[in-house]
């Protein structure tokens, strides 16, 4: 069965943006089907190299965990995983959980090890699989072979 | 035959930002009668709004062509490529094994307007590529001017440097004014679609007005004349 998988990152230089889009081709590759979504980002000081993104991506919405199977979630150096756009964000997919429309089934987390090990307790606490990284991911193509074995995972599962 | 698709008979989708016309099935718009001609899936005829446009998406084994009629369309891609593409321009993609793509009007003011063209690839899993080629509009002035053809096209040298697509399609692009003619001989086990971009237009003797398309199948000859003083712009797709 080909997965659905929904791609949710935070960025503002693109440097995150860019293993994104990595993981979601890889996940497409293994004839997936994606969604890509930009965490909403509340500080004042945006760097102007980032402006283009919150015009070419819309914020992750309730649907996305009523469509997708699976989650690949990209946290950048710079966000602190107790940050408040975050925890919107998880406390969205919780409501998404307690309702009947819920439909994801694993996530996997790409962001530095402090960040991960924070974030993916909380996704296993929604009923997520976490699918752990083959390898520390530095590179697009990392994400991509990453995006590959997420699409393959949620597609048999 | 040729049989006319009116372009008010085709899918249409108003959503402020973006009005489009659906040839073929696509999106919300779901026709089992027309769901394509032979490798032709989709011809989309897009007006965005300033600013405006389709973020990242992704496609899968399809060959993806923009022909921009009017304003500029911002293009990114999952390979790196990002370019501003104008009228006279040919933009192919080969999603192949997948990419990532968006699409935005490059213009903070004015629309753009644009057929995006789908074309089924004769095989899978093709290493995914970016093609664009400028041309001057001279070339397609009374004349066929080649957007796209097949990997291994012995294309006439006079029809111009088209993108390098997957499949046995051949697409064209000419453009006429008040007095000019084009014909074209089509092999009878051809096929043919046309597709109007500007202006109406008299296919074979018919009828054919702004958005028209027109499959054509058991021909051997194709005439092409304006209908009135404006001219008038189309596509020919010439298909296995």
């Amino acid at each position: 069965m080909n997965a659905r998988v929904v791609v949710v990152f935070a960025s503002r230089r693109g440097s995150t943006e860019r293993l994104a889009t990595a993981a979601a081709v890889g996940a497409v590759e293994m004839r997936g089907e994606i969604r890509l979504r930009l965490l909403p980002d509340s500080a004042s000081d945006l760097p102007p190299e980032g402006a283009y993104l919150a015009k070419e991506y819309v914020p992750p919405r309730d649907a996305d965990a009523a469509w997708a199977d699976a989650l690949i979630l990209l946290l950048p150096n710079w966000l602190d995983a107790a940050s408040p756009d975050l925890d919107r964000w998880f406390t969205s997919l919780d409501a998404v959980r307690q309702s009947d429309r819920w439909r994801l089934r694993a996530a996997a987390v790409i962001a530095p090890d402090a960040t991960r090990a924070a974030v993916e307790p909380r996704l296993a606490a929604l009923g997520l699989s976490i699918i752990p990284p083959p390898t520390t991911v530095a590179s697009p193509e990392d994400a991509r072979m990453f995006g590959r074995a997420t699409g393959c995972f949620a597609g048999d599962a | 035959m040729i049989t006319i698709r009116r372009s008010t008979e085709r899918g249409h989708a108003q959503h402020g930002w973006l009005d489009s016309w659906h040839t073929f099935s696509f999106a919300d718009y779901y026709d089992p009668a027309h769901m394509g001609f032979r490798s032709l899936r989709v011809i989309n005829d897009d007006r965005v709004a300033p600013a405006r446009g389709f973020g990242s998406h992704a496609h899968r084994d399809m060959e993806i062509i923009s022909y921009v009629l009017d304003g500029g369309l911002s293009h990114r891609d999952s390979m790196g490529e990002s370019h501003i593409l104008g009228p006279n321009t040919i933009q192919a993609m080969s999603a192949g094994t997948g990419i990532v793509h968006s699409e935005f009007n490059a213009s903070e003011t004015a629309p753009v307007h644009f057929l995006q063209i789908w074309i089924e690839p004769a095989m899978e899993d093709v290493k995914p590529s970016y093609q664009q080629i400028a041309f001057d509009p001279a070339e397609k002035q009374g004349r066929f001017r080649l957007i796209a053809g097949p990997h291994d096209h012995d294309a006439n040298p006079a029809d111009g440097v088209g993108a390098v697509i997957h499949q046995d399609a051949w697409v064209y692009a000419a453009e006429l004014r008040a007095g000019e003619t084009l014909s074209r001989p089509l092999n009878n086990h051809r096929f043919a679609w046309v597709q109007m971009a500007r202006g109406a237009m008299k296919l074979n003797g018919l009828d054919l007005a702004e958005g028209d398309g027109a499959s054509i199948s058991a021909e051997t000859a194709l005439s092409f004349a304006p209908s009135d003083a404006a001219g008038c712009e189309f596509l020919l797709f010439d298909l296995a």
